[in-house]
């Protein structure tokens, strides 16, 4: 029950959860990831049906450009990889290193959305607009809703970076850099799956 | 009626109704900390199993200490209502309003997220009631009871 944590010799090695709070988090979070994988199910399954509805506007076979997106997929991947060892540097008690490795998330995060908006104005000039079809708009909708997820991941590690720029890791925010790196992987999970089912199906025909 | 009337006539029994579940095996009314102990659970309707196989009460988990409470915040409604003017702007696209309907939903989201993140950032630790405390409040909860 009490929350007392010995760090007189140091941090323990999991602070993230060595408190009750930082345990607390760790199940709330799962239950809300779980909720997410939902959300987007259901946007997977209308894009699976409305793929073929593409009402005499353009096709994905048309739209779709491998180099770009396969560039998207390789620099969100790397981005789940600096965090991972952003955490394993906290672990470590090292908060330097872990700064260093979450900005450089942070800026990997910003790369890919830039591609993203650049693709969506790509289409917009192909005449695909977010009503010209049923595969225009549930494509919009499950692309734009990972984007929108890159976008608050975004935002949230901004704001720990700054909140916590000089706070040295402590059992307070070391949860919630954690979360942030859990959160961080689902949305690559996500665009894993979006690459297979949206991009490599799109361009296969499948 | 006078305060001191309604003050008589509250309902300070326990367990009034006979119940199954755990609401009704904690005091009447409800401390703020809910359980003194967290209660262990051996089955779907913890409180009826005790009274069958047990004894009638909760068996503890854990010894009686200080309790860590959340403080009171305004935060949690912020966030319901920026989520509230963000769908309605939503909706709003087909309502010919005045006012343009992506300025509701921005500004909906600006304040949805805006107390999500102000949440994060102020550090609120919240508080302990000490098991001293604990242990009075829990005291005068019993002799209410029995004084019925």
């Amino acid at each position: 029950m009490s929350e007392t944590v010995d760090v007189s010799r140091g941090l323990p090695a999991h602070p993230e959860r060595a408190t009750l709070e930082g345990k607390n988090k760790f199940v709330g979070f799962w239950v809300f990831l779980s909720g997410e994988v939902t959300m987007f199910a259901t946007f997977f399954g209308t894009y699976l049906g409305l793929r073929n509805g593409t009402a005499g506007g353009p096709e994905a076979a048309d739209l779709f450009h491998m180099p770009l997106v396969f560039i998207m997929t390789m620099i969100l991947l790397t981005s789940s990889l600096t965090s991972v060892i952003a955490i394993t540097a906290m672990k470590k008690n090292q908060f330097k290193k872990m700064k260093l490795w979450m900005w450089i998330t942070f800026f990997l995060g910003v790369a890919f959305l830039g591609f993203e908006i650049y693709e969506f104005v790509e289409y917009v000039h192909y005449g695909l607009g977010f009503s010209t079809s049923a595969f225009a708009s549930s494509f919009y909708s499950l692309v734009g809703l990972h984007g929108a997820h890159v976008v608050f991941g975004l935002g949230w590690v901004l704001l720990l970076l700054i909140r916590y720029n000089r706070a040295g890791i402590t059992l307070t925010n070391a949860p919630k850099f954690y979360m942030f790196s859990l959160y961080w992987h689902f949305i690559d999970v996500v665009w894993v799956f979006i690459f297979t089912v949206v991009y490599l199906m799109g361009i296969g025909g499948g | 009626m006078s305060s001191t009337q309604r003050r008589k006539d509250r309902i300070i029994v326990d367990d009034p109704w006979d119940g199954r579940a755990l609401e009704w095996a904690t005091h009447t009314p409800v401390p703020e900390y809910n359980f003194a102990q967290v209660p262990q659970v051996r089955s779907l309707d913890p409180l009826f199993y005790e009274k069958i196989h047990g004894d009638g009460k909760m068996k503890p988990t854990e010894p009686l200490g200080d309790i860590h409470m959340p403080n009171g915040s305004f935060l949690p409604f912020m966030i319901a209502l920026g989520s509230f003017i963000a769908g309605f702007g939503l909706i709003m696209k087909h309502m010919d309003a005045w006012i343009n309907p992506y300025f509701v939903v921005v500004l909906g989201l600006l304040v949805m997220f805006g107390s999500m993140a102000v949440r994060s950032w102020k550090e609120d630790h919240g508080y302990h009631i000490t098991k001293e405390n604990v242990e009075a409040m829990e005291r005068e909860a019993l002799a209410d009871e029995r004084n019925r």
